[in-house]
């Protein structure tokens, strides 16, 4: 999915000025409205190239997890983060860092389990289903923002931390706010990370 | 990567990099004469020829690269502080090896005179650059060599403002 820089556009802008380590960082600039109406047509593509609902929602998933691999080094290249030393420091960081750079919105994050693996992220509106009130009778299971979850994997997978993101709650399924789980997963490689990309 | 003036007379080991401005690769010029037809021929007097170090090989970058990886790692193992990195510098009487790694595992490995500042700077900027035309290109395929044209425009661009800004760092 591109997210094309710089378009010009009646629609009210929203200028993510990225935090930057060096001043000729670039700030991204792009209409809201683009954006939220490409991820619809991307959906309802798949939904005519699928027939079942899990195939769409695998589909989105897979996207999500190529997006994320990549969207990371840019999350990282523009902001002077330094490792972090605890599961629930990279909740917070997904939640306040990265889903506000790159959607404006900033979840709230508990920890739902004694072993501090578990997270929620809590939003109250989630900007991608701006313009759907309701998934339609045929699509009952189908996971719309599975493209999100998927990022957050890809992500979280770049940077060596294995996690199994899910929607718990959905409001085009009836409930009140958006619930993303990320369940932090043993980390299987050594701590240090050899990986030469 | 820094270029430092060839020496002269041409020292051992150099070989000849351009005559007259036109790139030499090997006996023939980039555009496919032969190098000592060229010179012989008075009609292209007077000629000034460049000398150097060869360029790598894509092979020898790949080699010598995947070395790097290696002792970088090592570094990190032999240090005796418990927590190291990898090795960011290396220092040399000729050169310096700058080497940035970021969260994914990634490294970015910059060879520069001693002298130069302002390559952290450099490195982080080079990240960005990455971030942008390498990876937002839907046609790039992760861990492949990067042929992206705004990518080589981007990263020539900002080579030469820290070349330019020398010993005192560019004004980033």
């Amino acid at each position: 999915m591109s997210r094309p820089a710089n378009r010009r556009s009646e629609n009210p802008k929203i200028d993510w000025h990225l935090p930057t380590i060096s001043s000729s960082a670039s700030a991204h600039h792009m209409s809201r409205e683009l954006f939220v109406l490409t991820y619809g047509a991307l959906v309802a593509q798949l939904c005519k190239d699928y027939e079942q609902d899990e195939d769409v929602n695998k589909s989105l998933d897979d996207m999500g997890y190529s997006i994320g691999v990549r969207l990371v080094e840019d999350f990282l290249a523009r902001s002077a983060l330094k490792k972090c030393r605890s599961y629930s420091e990279t909740a917070d960081i997904i939640a306040q860092g990265a889903f506000q750079m790159y959607l404006g919105v900033t979840p709230s994050v508990t920890c739902t389990n004694a072993k501090r693996n578990e997270f929620s992220l809590i939003l109250d509106k989630n900007p991608l289903v701006d313009f759907v009130e309701e998934l339609p009778a045929a699509r009952s299971s189908l996971c719309y923002c599975s493209l999100l979850c998927g990022a957050i994997r890809g992500a979280l997978e770049a940077v060596n931390l294995a996690a199994e993101v899910t929607f718990i709650q959905d409001p085009l399924k009836g409930d009140e706010a958006t619930e993303i789980g990320i369940t932090f997963l043993k980390k299987v490689e050594d701590k240090k990370k050899k990986r030469n990309k | 990567r820094a270029r430092s003036p060839a020496p002269l007379p041409p020292a051992v080991g150099h070989a000849v990099l351009a005559i007259n401005g036109l790139e030499v690769n090997g006996r023939f010029t980039a555009d496919g004469r032969d190098v000592l037809e060229y010179l012989s021929s008075a009609a292209n007097f007077p000629v000034a020829i460049r000398f150097g170090r060869p360029r790598l090989s894509s092979y020898e970058k790949l080699m010598l690269a995947s070395m790097f990886h290696s002792l970088f790692a090592i570094g990190s193992q032999l240090s005796p502080e418990p927590g190291s990195s990898g090795i960011e510098m290396l220092e040399t009487d000729t050169f310096k090896l700058h080497c940035y790694q970021t969260l994914t595992g990634i490294k970015f490995v910059v060879l520069a005179d001693p002298r130069q500042a302002g390559i952290d700077s450099l490195l982080r900027k080079i990240y960005e650059i990455y971030s942008d035309f390498a990876l937002k290109n839907p046609f790039y395929s992760l861990e492949m060599p990067i042929r992206c044209e705004l990518f080589d425009q981007h990263l020539k661009l900002a080579l030469e403002v820290a070349e330019k800004a020398g010993p005192f760092g560019p004004g980033l």
